[in-house]
């Protein structure tokens, strides 16, 4: 029972001590990624593409009907207890800074987390892996690090066009249902729009960027000879995605409030 | 090979071009939106207390924002030293004497300003300076010297308030000399008195003389009044717009040392207070009416005794003078009872 | 040339020993055979040999030098110079067959000219046989077709020290004789080639030196005659099931 425990414990702080070393070296490889010509650098393109792009529709859709919902519930109930003016700080709350970078942060996860890991999974138990080990291609740099790259750029861009969709685009959609004078909404939005929700907001996709590349990456690698591993890694892969990202978006929305 | 994977590269740049761009827009439009890239002038001043004030508390000049508090610090004298700046657009105004005057609304809620007003000079106060407060000493000579550009307060409550002052106080002089010709009145017919007539009728048309006084003076302290009700309603305006501010109001509300809070928990007193005056006011109107039947009913009577007791007159006269002189019959103004301070919660209240 | 060294070397994955204590010296410049029993380790021991899989403990040598302590720059020389065919060809499936060809060219010789590297990878193409379109996925293609691009990508960088990792292996017989045209072409250079062949003849055939295998245990090295002609009982035994398993295949 002790031994058991011990061992397990062993186990447990080689595999945390693991997956820093897997860190440590994306992270290494990054700094030099973009030194001198790169074949990875086709890989990141399609990365942002696949990860980005295709997934600017969804993101589009979600955060202009979250916004419109928002903006039509707070012109029609907040006035009721002549607190008409808190819609604005709603909207930057919900759509900036909490939901924003969390949704987009999940969409990637389900999207792109899920593809990755089960790709590089795959990539391993068809030897894929060894034959770019063979090929001089180190798989860190060209397989981990333009996803870790692209994830990570493609959902500071999400966020991006999910704030201009949520607080923009929503506006749009809204002058369809509830008419609100426009120069009066931009000029409010703007004003309470604060440098720090934009920061907070970058620093969020920014940290759950990194946080799903990791995950994916690390789990895809850890895959080792059969595609029955291949599924179980990728949920391993979605559920620390997600824990991490929930703790660091704790983290940062406690920092936020008690700076 | 598919539209989007062989021009990846081209699509790719323009999604990343455009989200730069997007946020490059929003944050030139939130720095024009909140002046950052406006050059601001910074003073300070001293407060005698940091009740009302606030971080990011507007400054205003006539209504209009001209400025921000910065920073608010206790110094060791236990004065408030309050960090502000000036938007360079205002800094024109910012004159030599200029001062500056915190307003806290008299009813306790709504807005609190900080209000700023111009010296009278034309020359400027340099960056970084001092700028007193009418809270002190310096503030307020500036102020009786005409050094600032100080406009009669606009608060309309406080000019209501001080409208009303003086019209109390006419009617407390009428209410006593109409005491002194009832005295003087009811000794007459009752014998006691060898009263003249004829300094009744002075009194009367005394008497009558005030009260057209008092009309003309009541009318048109009330026809102010009535002009200042576009201002509260514009003050109320402003005040359910601070009501707005649920943190601000309910703050106020629950303070157990809040003006509703005194008012809730003041066992009746105040109430007490109010349903005598009203008490007093009812009979003096009735006891009015009832003279002036009186009167009506006696003008023959006094115009004969007007015709027939002149010599009485005199000794009325020297009567009405030893009464006058009387300081039970001076009417001074009964001391109002002062409202008891309490400290318990309306929630302590038993209802 | 290139002389490629185990020393004790084992190799233990998921608690099983694969590779035991093996010691072996590949010749330079010659063809090097390992002959065993299918799950001997003949695979794994090429793959450590490459530097694909890390031994457990033991040194890989080659030529001289510690393939694990090796420098980032040595071990990209090395890189260039080796190159490995998979048994199971190991293509990049995410890759057309022209990519796959392209990707360790533009690593090891990134200067040459877009022209340049579409010459070198029609003509290795159409050398080892494949007429389909370069534009293909592995997914599309025939599994004779994937050996082919499989064993097109080994060669497009001319390496001079080859892993063959059974590239023969459920080849279609339309195309193995051109493939073992390039095996033997191979063989006939001066390069070092260490291989594992399913079929015996071609082993008889192409071998210079021979290392029978066992148990992740290497029992037996030498010249294939001396192989052939060994009193070693388990080396002994091990010929013979190879050559009835061969002998019945071809029947």
């Amino acid at each position: 029972m002790l031994g058991t425990l011990g061992r397990w414990f062993i186990d447990y702080i080689k595999g945390q001590l693991y997956a820093l070393g897997f860190f440590f070296k994306v992270f290494k490889a990054t700094i030099h990624f973009f030194k001198g010509k790169q074949a990875g650098k086709k890989v990141l393109t399609m990365q942002i593409l696949f990860t980005g792009f295709e997934t600017l529709n969804i993101i589009a859709l979600i955060a202009m009907a979250l916004g419109a919902v928002i903006i039509i519930q707070g012109v029609s109930l907040l006035p009721q207890f002549g607190q008409r003016e808190l819609t604005f700080p709603i909207l930057i709350t919900i759509i900036t800074r909490e939901l924003g970078p969390m949704l987009c942060a999940f969409i990637i996860i389900a999207r792109s987390g899920t593809a990755i890991a089960t790709e590089i999974g795959h990539n391993v138990v068809s030897h894929e892996i060894e034959a770019y080990i063979a090929s001089g291609i180190d798989p860190l740099t060209y397989l981990a690090v333009p996803r870790f790259i692209g994830v990570t750029v493609s959902l500071l861009l999400l966020n991006i066009y999910f704030n201009f969709f949520g607080l923009i685009g929503s506006f749009f959609i809204t002058q369809f249902i509830e008419p609100v004078q426009a120069s009066d909404y931009f000029r409010k939005l703007l004003s309470y729009l604060r440098p720090e929700d934009i920061l907070s907001s970058t620093l969020k996709s920014l940290a759950f960027g990194i946080i799903i590349s990791l995950s994916a990456t690390y789990y895809g690698f850890k895959v080792e000879q059969s595609s029955t591993e291949v599924p179980q890694m990728v949920i391993k892969a979605v559920g620390a995605s997600f824990v991490y990202c929930i703790l660091v978006d704790a983290v940062i929305t406690l920092i936020y409030y008690t700076r | 090979m598919k539209f989007h994977i062989r021009f990846a590269e081209q699509i790719v740049g323009f999604f990343i071009l455009i989200a730069l761009l997007m946020i490059l827009v929003i944050i030139i439009f939130m720095g024009i939106n909140q002046r950052w890239f406006s050059k601001d002038y910074h003073f300070t001043s001293r407060f005698l207390s940091g009740t009302g004030l606030s971080v990011g508390m507007p400054l205003k000049l006539k209504g209009f924002k001209i400025g921000s508090v910065d920073k608010i610090e206790l110094n060791d004298d236990n004065t408030v030293e309050v960090n502000f700046h000036i938007f360079d657009t205002y800094y024109s105004k910012v004159r030599k004497n200029s001062v500056l005057e915190l307003s806290v609304s008299p009813i306790g809620i709504g807005g609190s300003g900080l209000l700023f007003y111009p010296g009278v000079s034309k020359e400027l106060i340099p960056d970084m300076s001092f700028i007193p407060s009418l809270d002190f000493t310096r503030g307020k000579d500036l102020v009786k010297r005409g050094m600032v550009d100080k406009p009669p307060s606009n608060d309309t409550i406080l000019n209501i308030v001080n409208e009303i002052g003086p019209l109390l106080t006419n009617i407390n002089d009428a209410v006593v000399s109409l005491n002194e010709l009832l005295v003087t009145v009811n000794k007459t017919f009752n014998g006691t008195s060898t009263g003249p007539v004829g300094d009744i009728v002075d009194k009367i048309n005394k008497l009558t003389g005030q009260f057209n006084t008092l009309l003309a003076d009541a009318t048109g302290k009330i026809d102010t009044i009535l002009g200042n009700t576009s201002g509260i309603t514009a003050n109320l305006k402003t005040t359910s717009e601070g009501l707005t501010d649920t943190k601000g109001l309910v703050t106020k509300l629950l303070d157990p040392k809040g003006s509703i809070s005194k008012l809730l928990n003041d066992n009746f007193e105040l109430y007490n207070q109010i349903t005598g005056i009203l008490s007093g006011v009812q009979m003096t109107t009735d006891e009015l009416k009832t003279f002036t039947g009186y009167i009506n009913n006696s003008r023959p009577q006094i115009s004969e005794l007007l015709e027939g007791s002149r010599e009485a007159l005199q000794k009325g006269k020297d009567v009405l003078e030893a009464l006058r002189n009387n300081p039970l019959l001076k009417g001074g103004v009964s001391e109002q009872a002062q409202q008891p301070t309490t400290f318990r919660g309306y929630r302590e209240e038993d209802f | 040339m290139h002389t490629v060294q185990l020393e004790h070397v084992t190799f233990i994955r998921n608690n099983r020993k694969i590779l035991n204590d093996i010691t072996i010296s590949f010749p330079a410049g010659k063809t090097s055979v390992i002959i065993g029993p299918s799950g001997c380790g003949k695979s794994t021991l090429l793959k450590v040999a490459a530097g694909l899989f890390p031994p457990t403990s033991g040194k890989v040598l080659i030529d001289g030098k510690n393939l694990l302590t090796m420098s980032k720059r040595q071990l990209q020389n090395f890189r260039m110079v080796s190159s490995f065919v998979f048994q199971d060809a190991a293509l990049w499936a995410n890759k057309s067959v022209y990519e796959n060809l392209s990707l360790p060219l533009q690593i090891h010789n990134p200067d040459i000219t877009r022209d340049e590297r579409d010459r070198k990878i029609l003509s290795i193409l159409k050398e080892v046989g494949y007429t389909d379109s370069i534009h293909l996925r592995p997914a599309q293609l025939s599994n004779g077709e994937r050996k082919m691009v499989s064993l097109a990508r080994a060669l497009v960088t001319t390496p001079h020290l080859i892993y063959l990792d059974n590239p023969l292996i459920l080849v279609d017989p339309s195309v193995l004789a051109k493939m073992q045209k390039l095996i033997i072409a191979m063989y006939k250079s001066s390069e070092t080639v260490i291989a594992n062949f399913s079929s015996i003849s071609l082993t008889k055939r192409l071998t210079d030196f021979a290392a029978v295998m066992k148990d992740g245990r290497v029992i037996f090295t030498g010249s294939m005659s001396d192989v052939l002609t060994c009193k070693e009982p388990e080396a002994v035994k091990i010929i013979e099931d190879i050559i009835t398993r061969d002998y019945s295949n071809s029947v």
